[in-house]
């Protein structure tokens, strides 16, 4: 072996030596740089030691040109490697970014007012009650008169009427169902009616001319007003939790008698007096009472034997007592930015 | 707790300090003017102060009340010395209204027995006003002695009552006033009192103020004292001033038909033959039971006096007040039933007054007709029937003293039943039941345990909520839509631009205005109301669906009311993202939404065809099974125009009680196919005017038992296709079920369609 071919080897293996040392002490990519241009530029030690290979033996240069590749290699591989550490990935690829927002899907949601109202429904689907459903364009006698609310009567004041041709008018409460699924069945009947009814109040924050309510019926031989506490109690705990107590006070329905308005104990202050109860710790929701057996009379059963009661609730003043809501008319307006809250 | 509900209840106390009972010692006028008076009044450990007053009733010896400098009067006025030419006025006499005491402001307010010097805040001292609700049941407690025989009941208490000493003259009634009663089906009974020598002038300080803290409004002693028993006994009274009934007469009769009436209001009113009216010899006098007339009101002038105590039927009274549409404290109690049987006592009651505070006379007996007497009836209560319906045992001792507390008189009691006579204040208590609210009242509801047991038939429990709906309102909620819920009420705008036949738009009689003047005959109005409040609130994108009734007249009186499912889409197709800016939304995507709908639900696929709908610009009837079940389009420009959406809308409507009918209730599994399928992408060179839909149906036809899939992938026009033409191109996917399928079978189907295609409409694959 000639001594060029010697010498070129030498510095071969020299260079590699300090080129592994070099590199363990590069901690920029800027640094990085530099030993690439010092090894792998035009004219850096690689392009050097190609340089010298035409003053080889024909012979020798081969072998030589083989161990210069070897370094080429093992030199570009240690710089990507080191690249890849010093975690550049080139200035003209992009970063992924996760924190960008994910695809908003496009999803709607039942209206806040119909998800009380099947929550209400579905409490007492579970208990026994088939739900039922009857017109909202009612005759005077299903809404009035089979209710024991004669032509007449000072409790129509109570009701501020919508009234069609001949003697229909909008129902002003579900208290029809009642009539209507009595005639069509003997006793047992556990029913209730969810539905939209009618009065003529002018809209404000708590007064809308539409709106719903779920009435319920119970009759049967030994159904008793103790019965009617027990199903108001079990709805009430169901509906707001476990410690909500219930509340009946005297009152008057020409369809029930004994009559009650019922509250339920404020779940927001649990009792103790809030904004919400107005500090009275209850909360005022509806009426019930025992079917008045003049109301039997109409669908012919017989009070001697049956007894039953029936009891209403309007679902706007739940909704807003559950979700803190202080203008009815929200619920009507349909604005997505409510509606998607829920 | 007894059915009473306080609604409200409000202290009330003096809004002044300082104000001390003075009395006049002396008076004269004061130089340089012609109505101010100079009064040395003694306030006695206070001392003796000089006030200029100009109130007519300061005379020497009256006791007024004297507001000294530095006193604070209501409103935050306060007191200061005045200078009135040479004379300083150390405070001031003041009126009930100066004090906020009453209305009254035209005279000083004069002290009966007050010491000079004392403090007058204290005098008046702090009351308690109470709003309570009364039940239309309950015409007994309409007066303070029916709540307090309620709460003297509850508390086991006794109740004083106001017991009328009436000091009669020796003139009888019946030598001025005569009463004829000739309806006495509306007029059961009738009374008439005759009161002479009667002073008209302001009621005493307390009966004004007790009246006025009630909302009523003082006016003379004579009225004051009419609404004053009223108030106490719940019997309204009239005072007509006698010497302006001709003939010292009264007839109770209807109005002639047509017949015209000014009440005191000064309010005229045309009346009818079913009103009941007061009459003396000559003419009506008052509408009975609901308001007096101008003609016989009582006046400062009045010195005689008739007084009408009366029971009228309630529905007689109801039907008056509510064609004529007047609304009075007395009709109110008269058409919820006073007491036949207190009308005297009421009568006495006010003539006790009217001598005491006109210092009338007021002649011996009352004139009375009442040809039937009302009797306290009888009623039974069977302890059995009490615990049947309450589900609570009540001892027998407490059920007979909630009863006689209640002023029952019970005639017989045993275990089986007791029997009680009911008083005439009570016409509420009628039957058994009426009586077992009663004891459940003043046992207390709350005493009453809540039964849990839950005795429940289970073949009673039968139907929920429609789960298809539910599935529907999953479905579209699944998509983006979010649920509505719009009022029942249309503009007569709204409702005549969705129907195509106005006449049988159901109307309301007694609308709230003409705005809600109209029942929806489609939830298409009600939904673009929301969508353009949306809009207006910068909420552009749009997607609402809603569900409920919908109504048409089907001819005089008889309606015809059905369940619809409607949505809506308009803005943005999906939700801004950085990824890039969505598309507007279009035709397709409504279409797209009920295809969706029908096939989740039904398991069909929905068929459309063009229909022409004044509300839409362009739309489309959807059917499924041959059964036409609603519409899907695009609003009319012109018709968005006049609701001021200034963007496109899409909407469909859907009848749900067709619709319904067709959900698929069972559902049979089909094999998920085990065999690889061919697939095999044709792009075709269509003629514009042919069809997609026309396409898909003959390659369908033509494509053989193991075409599967057909699926429109792209639509294209412009470059390389020629003018008139468009490109459709189409995935196909053929599979069989038992083996897999070689690309020579496939081969000859795809030449068979292409075969069909070019001889049935001319397409042909694109050239490539």
């Amino acid at each position: 072996m000639g001594q060029e071919a010697d010498s070129l080897l030498n510095d071969v293996k020299t260079a590699r030596a300090s080129f592994e040392q070099e590199i363990a002490q590069v901690d920029t990519p800027e640094q990085l740089d530099q030993l690439r241009i010092k090894y792998l530029g035009r004219k850096g030690a690689v392009a050097g030691f190609f340089s010298r290979l035409p003053k080889l033996d024909p012979a020798e240069r081969p072998a030589a040109g083989n161990a210069i590749n070897q370094l080429k290699q093992f030199v570009t591989k240690a710089i990507e490697e080191k690249k890849r550490s010093l975690g550049s990935t080139g200035p003209r690829k992009p970063v992924f970014d996760a924190s960008l927002p994910g695809t908003p899907f496009r999803i709607g949601s039942r209206h806040p007012l119909l998800q009380v109202l099947d929550e209400i429904v579905d409490i007492f689907a579970s208990m026994g009650f088939s739900v039922e459903t009857g017109p909202e364009i009612e005759r005077d006698y299903y809404n009035f008169e089979a209710l024991n609310i004669p032509p007449d009567h000072p409790s129509r004041d109570l009701q501020d009427t919508f009234y069609l041709e001949g003697d229909k008018l909008l129902r002003t409460h579900t208290s029809p169902v009642q009539i209507r699924t009595m005639e069509k069945q003997r006793p047992p009947v556990r029913m209730i009616a969810p539905g939209r009814c009618f009065r003529k109040d002018t809209p404000d924050a708590t007064h809308s001319p539409t709106f719903h309510q779920v009435e319920g019926l119970c009759v049967d031989k030994n159904v008793t007003f103790a019965d009617l506490k027990g199903v108001i109690l079990a709805f009430a705990q169901k509906l707001f939790g476990k410690d909500v107590r219930i509340r009946f006070r005297p009152s008057f329905f020409p369809f029930t008698e004994p009559s009650a308005e019922y509250d339920f104990s404020c779940p927001m202050c649990g009792g103790k007096g809030c904004r919400v109860c107005k500090y009275t710790g209850w909360l005022e929701i509806s009426g019930a009472g025992m079917v008045d057996p003049a109301v039997f009379g109409f669908v012919d059963y017989d009070p001697e034997v049956y007894t039953g009661y029936a009891f209403g609730m309007g679902v706007e003043r739940i909704a807003m007592l559950k979700h803190m809501i202080g203008d009815i008319r929200l619920f009507y307006e349909n604005d997505i930015r409510f509606l998607s809250q829920f | 707790m007894l059915g009473l509900e306080v609604e409200a209840f409000e202290k009330i106390s003096p809004q002044f300090e300082g104000v001390v009972a003075a009395r006049v010692v002396s008076v004269k006028p004061l130089s340089g003017s012609d109505h101010l008076l100079v009064a040395e009044v003694d306030a006695g450990p206070t001392g003796t102060f000089t006030v200029v007053s100009g109130a007519p009733n300061v005379r020497p010896g009256a006791v007024g009340v004297l507001a000294l400098p530095g006193a604070k009067l209501p409103g935050g006025k306060e007191v200061t010395e005045r200078r009135f030419g040479d004379v300083t006025s150390s405070g001031m006499l003041c009126s009930e209204a100066e004090l906020g005491l009453t209305s009254r402001a035209d005279e000083l307010w004069l002290l009966d027995d007050a010491e000079p010097g004392a403090d007058v805040a204290q005098l008046v001292g702090e009351d308690w006003v109470y709003e309570i609700g009364v039940t239309p049941n309950r015409p007994d407690c309409l007066g303070t002695v029916g709540i307090a025989r309620e709460l003297a009941a509850y508390y086991g208490l006794s109740l004083r009552v106001p017991q009328p000493q009436v000091p009669e003259s020796q003139e009888s009634v019946s030598k001025f006033v005569a009463v004829e009663v000739q309806d006495q089906e509306n007029c059961p009974r009738y009374t008439a009192r005759y009161l002479w020598d009667v002073t008209v002038r302001p009621s005493p300080f307390w009966m004004a103020r007790r009246l006025e803290l009630t909302g009523m409004r003082a006016i003379n002693n004579i009225v004051d004292v009419t609404n004053y028993v009223m108030l106490e006994l719940g019997q309204p009274l009239h005072a007509f001033d006698y010497d302006l009934l001709e003939g010292g007469k009264i007839v109770v009769r209807k109005a002639s038909e047509g017949e015209e009436f000014v009440t005191l209001d000064g309010k005229l009113h045309k009346l009818d033959a079913d009103t009941l009216m007061i009459c003396d010899a000559q003419q009506p006098v008052a509408i009975a039971g609901v308001m007096g007339g101008e003609n016989s009101e009582v006046r400062p002038e009045t010195r005689r006096i008739l007084l009408e105590s009366a029971y009228f039927k309630p529905e007689s009274i109801r039907r008056t007040r509510r064609k004529l549409a007047i609304n009075t404290e007395s009709s109110y109690r008269f058409e919820r039933g006073v007491d036949p049987n207190g009308v005297v006592r009421a009568s006495d009651r006010a003539a006790e007054l009217m001598a005491s505070t006109a210092s009338a006379k007021v002649a011996a007996g009352v004139i009375d007709v009442y040809p039937q007497p009302h009797e306290p009836w009888q009623l039974t209560l069977r302890p059995k029937r009490v615990v049947q319906v309450l589900g609570a045992e009540i001892p027998l001792s407490k059920t007979t003293s909630i009863l006689k507390g209640l002023e029952l008189d019970i005639e017989s009691t045993s275990d089986e039943q007791i029997a009680v006579r009911v008083p005439t204040f009570r016409p509420d208590l009628t039957r058994e039941i009426d009586l077992i609210e009663e004891i459940a009242r003043h046992y207390g509801y709350d005493s009453i345990e809540p039964d849990l047991r839950a005795e429940i038939d289970q073949t009673l429990a039968g139907r929920g909520r429609d789960r298809w709906l539910d599935r529907a309102r999953d479905l579209l909620t699944a998509m983006g839509f979010y649920e509505a819920v719009n009022l029942s009420f249309l503009s007569t705008l709204e409702a005549k631009s969705f129907t195509t036949e106005p006449d049988r738009l159901v109307r309301v009689r007694n609308p709230l205005g003409e705005e809600l003047a109209w029942l929806r005959p489609s939830l298409l109005p009600g939904l673009l109301a929301s969508a353009v409040r949306n809009i207006n609130r910068r909420t552009e994108s749009v997607m609402l669906f809603e569900h409920g009734k919908v109504f048409s007249r089907r001819g005089e009186g008889s309606y015809e009311e059905h369940t619809a499912l409607a949505g809506l889409v308009t803005g943005a197709f999906a939700l801004r993202h950085w990824r890039g800016s969505p598309r507007l939304v279009d035709f397709y995507d409504a279409k797209g939404a009920v295809e969706t709908l029908l096939d989740r639900l039904t398991g069909e696929k929905a068929n459309f065809a063009p229909v022409e709908l004044p509300w839409f610009d362009l739309s489309f009837s959807v059917a499924v099974k041959d059964r036409t079940v609603g519409v899907v389009g695009q609003l009319a420009e012109s018709l968005l125009q006049k609701f001021e959406c200034e963007q496109s809308v899409f909407a469909f409507e859907l009848s749900w009680d067709d619709l319904r009918d067709l959900c698929r209730e069972e559902r049979v599994y089909k094999p998920v196919p085990r065999f690889p399928a061919v697939v095999q992408d044709l792009a075709l060179l269509v003629d514009e005017q042919v069809s997609a839909g026309a396409v898909e149906e003959v390659i369908r036809k033509h494509g053989g038992p193991y075409l599967k899939h057909v699926e429109l992938f792209d639509l294209y026009r412009g470059k390389q296709i020629p003018p008139g033409k468009k490109s459709l191109a189409y995935t196909l996917r053929f599979q069989a079920d038992d083996r897999t399928l070689t690309e020579d079978e496939v081969r000859e189907w795809i030449d068979q369609i292409l075969e069909a295609l070019k001889s049935e409409l001319g397409v042909v694959l694109r050239p490539r």
